[in-house]
């Protein structure tokens, strides 16, 4: 039985067995024909009280017949919500990540989903320029 | 006006989608393994809907809004009909969305129909769709 992830600094997702990991959903961000912009969303949630642990929102663009990631938001590491751009030219990550928000407890994870809602889905635009010059 | 209530939904159903609960009514699944999230008006046309269904892998969760929340749809379209049931009912697919949607609340959780389109040159097509769950 899993019990609820601890609270305070150096909180991190508990191990994979005590915890439900969604499928892959999406959300389209144009009416484009075929689709060119979506963004693929991954939830975690922990046992037993389901509370979200982990995500990551990963905007993709259509480009020369291939899916290539333009920004990808988590809270997989470094006990914070950030935002990692990719650049076009080399498919990697460039700069460092943008901070969204610190995760000190678990609720902090899901304030962090909904700000990287801004960051991915609302300014997808921007972030397709970016990656488009990197 | 459209845009901002679509724009309001799509952030409801992102928000609820931390909800496994949620996530478990979301049961249309495309051809990639993915499950696409189309979020609908009731005066959407119901063709550009199932435009939309084939396009994003021939099966979509179609979310709308209705008095007190959201109902979600699991669609699934394509353009061969000759895989329905011939039996099934034939719809127009000029309607609305919204009407489309009272169709199915008379017809039950599980339904498919046969569409006939109008296409802009005038030919004749034919698409189908199944809803397999309702869910508020």
């Amino acid at each position: 039985m899993g019990i609820t992830p601890p609270v305070g600094p150096g909180w991190s997702p508990p191990p994979p067995e005590e915890c439900v990991e969604s499928d892959s959903y999406t959300l389209f961000l144009t009416d484009a024909d075929p689709p060119v912009e979506r963004v693929k969303i991954r939830l975690t949630n922990g046992l037993p009280g389901m509370e979200l642990v982990d995500f990551a929102l990963v905007h993709e663009t259509y480009y020369k017949r291939q899916w290539r990631t333009v920004a990808v938001a988590d809270s997989s590491h470094d006990n914070e919500v950030h935002v990692h751009q990719y650049g076009r030219k080399t498919d990697r990550r460039i700069g460092k990540p943008d901070h969204i928000c610190p995760i000190g407890r678990v609720a902090d994870v899901t304030a962090g989903y909904d700000l990287a809602y801004d960051r991915v889905v609302s300014d997808w635009s921007t972030n397709r320029r970016r990656w488009h010059d990197g | 006006m459209d845009d901002v209530e679509r724009a309001a939904i799509t952030r409801l159903v992102y928000r609820r989608l931390t909800d496994p609960g949620f996530r478990d009514r979301l049961t249309a699944k495309a051809s990639d393994g993915t499950r696409p999230i189309v979020v609908v008006l009731p005066g959407d046309s119901l063709e550009r809907l199932l435009a939309d269904v084939e396009r994003l892998g021939g099966a979509a969760n179609v979310v709308l809004p209705v008095l007190n929340g959201v109902v979600v749809i699991a669609m699934a379209a394509s353009a061969n009909s000759d895989a329905i049931d011939p039996g099934v009912a034939q719809l127009t697919s000029d309607c609305t969305v919204g009407l489309f949607f009272a169709r199915l609340r008379i017809d039950g959780d599980e339904a498919a129909y046969r569409f006939v389109m109008e296409r802009p040159d005038h030919r004749r097509d034919a698409g189908s769709a199944e809803m397999v769950a309702l869910t508020s």
